[in-house]
């Protein structure tokens, strides 16, 4: 098993990064309260 | 053989068959910008992780907007914001994050626009949207193969501008009656955030899986491109098999037979392209099965496929696990598991 997280650079982009995650987690959040709006009608 | 036929025929199939070609061009252009930007490089860069997690996820939100307002056509503006991320990258110094995330949005807009008007047209057919998802496989090698080539950035520019007429006449088969109710191949007896939550988990657990089908067989680049055609090819086939003989039969057959046709196909190019091929089937299956839960909002649905693609494949990035003998107690694993959910997802009744 090999572990690539070195070579994502990402402690050189890390803002970028972190940024990117709480994006992501946002949208995926958004995305299971719409799923709950629509499934409940 | 009739009802084969006739799955190519449905009505409304032209969709499919142009927004085939939309989706071809637009993962061209991804994947020559990307194999550009890391130039090849067997390092993994945060650039591809980003690409992945912002043309995938959004499509989610993205989807339930054009939900919302289905007059505005997505993929038009796709098509103009990649023109644009390409322009920004090409032809100025600015940071290659802002011409990347314009691209995703380009690439985020073109997939929610395919898939509004492959699914709302399809009469609750899946070869209209199974053969939409296809066209992204071979734009993805073609993608690869143009940017080693080193084909002038301007013609990939050309090739997305040759897809607005495909859009617009797409765009004519849209009309007040186009919608989904159709869909009806979800398990009734089920909560529909169970069937939704079981379907994401098959996509996120494929989505894994995949990068784990050994393959060591594929060394050049006639192989690299066998197998991705392929890939194309079975996700197409998945849908109209499904229309022709029922998604019950085609959704246990390809998950089950694709087993011992990927784990004993690492040498064989063959055998494991049979695999790859089954593999690739359930795609179409595991959209129909959430449009058939959220058929007012089809691009929600198809949004929520994507994110399952990305949280299948995000820890690739982080760990790959090379062994094996893992990789493919892993796919019989999965595999099993993941018919048996469908199984139980899927409607018994009124499905064929």
């Amino acid at each position: 098993m090999s572990f690539y997280f070195e070579n994502l650079f990402i402690k050189e982009n890390e803002p970028v990064f972190w940024i990117f995650v709480a994006v992501i987690i946002a949208i995926i959040g958004y995305t299971i309260y719409a799923v709950r709006k629509e499934t409940k009608k | 053989m009739n009802q084969l036929i006739n799955a190519f025929k449905s009505k409304n199939i032209a969709c499919g068959y142009l927004y085939f070609y939309v989706h071809f061009a637009i993962e061209v252009a991804c994947f020559y910008f990307l194999s550009t930007v890391t130039k090849g490089s067997p390092i993994i860069w945060l650039v591809p992780f980003v690409y992945d997690g912002l043309a995938f996820v959004p499509q989610s939100v993205v989807g339930y907007f054009n939900d919302k307002h289905p007059k505005i056509n997505l993929s038009i503006i796709g098509t103009i914001l990649t023109i644009m991320s390409f322009a920004i990258y090409f032809c100025t110094n600015l940071n290659v994050f802002i011409s990347l995330v314009i691209l995703c949005m380009g690439n985020a807009l073109i997939h929610v626009g395919g898939a509004e008007n492959t699914l709302k047209n399809s009469y609750g057919k899946l070869s209209h949207s199974a053969i939409f998802v296809a066209g992204g496989s071979f734009g993805v090698i073609t993608g690869k193969i143009l940017a080693q080539m080193a084909v002038p950035f301007w013609s990939i520019m050309l090739l997305m501008l040759t897809t607005i007429p495909f859009i617009l006449l797409a765009d004519t088969y849209n009309s007040e009656s186009s919608n989904c109710k159709n869909f009806n191949y979800a398990n009734k007896k089920l909560s529909p955030m169970l069937i939704v939550f079981l379907a994401v988990f098959v996509v996120i657990v494929r989505g894994y899986v995949g990068y784990g089908i050994p393959t060591s067989w594929n060394k050049t680049l006639i192989q690299h491109v066998a197998l991705f055609f392929i890939m194309g090819f079975g996700k197409a086939l998945g849908g109209i098999l499904s229309d022709a003989y029922g998604i019950r039969k085609v959704a246990f057959l390809s998950t089950v037979l694709a087993i011992p046709f990927l784990c004993f196909g690492d040498n064989l190019m063959f055998i494991s392209l049979i695999g790859v091929m089954f593999f690739s089937m359930t795609m179409s299956i595991t959209l129909a099965i959430l449009t058939s839960v959220l058929k007012k909002t089809p691009g929600l649905a198809f949004g929520l496929t994507t994110i399952g693609l990305f949280l299948g494949t995000a820890p690739i990035f982080f760990i790959k696990i090379s062994e094996i003998s893992i990789n493919i107690g892993l796919i019989v694993l999965m595999s099993l598991l993941c018919t048996v959910i469908l199984l139980k997802i899927l409607d018994k009744e009124g499905t064929k």
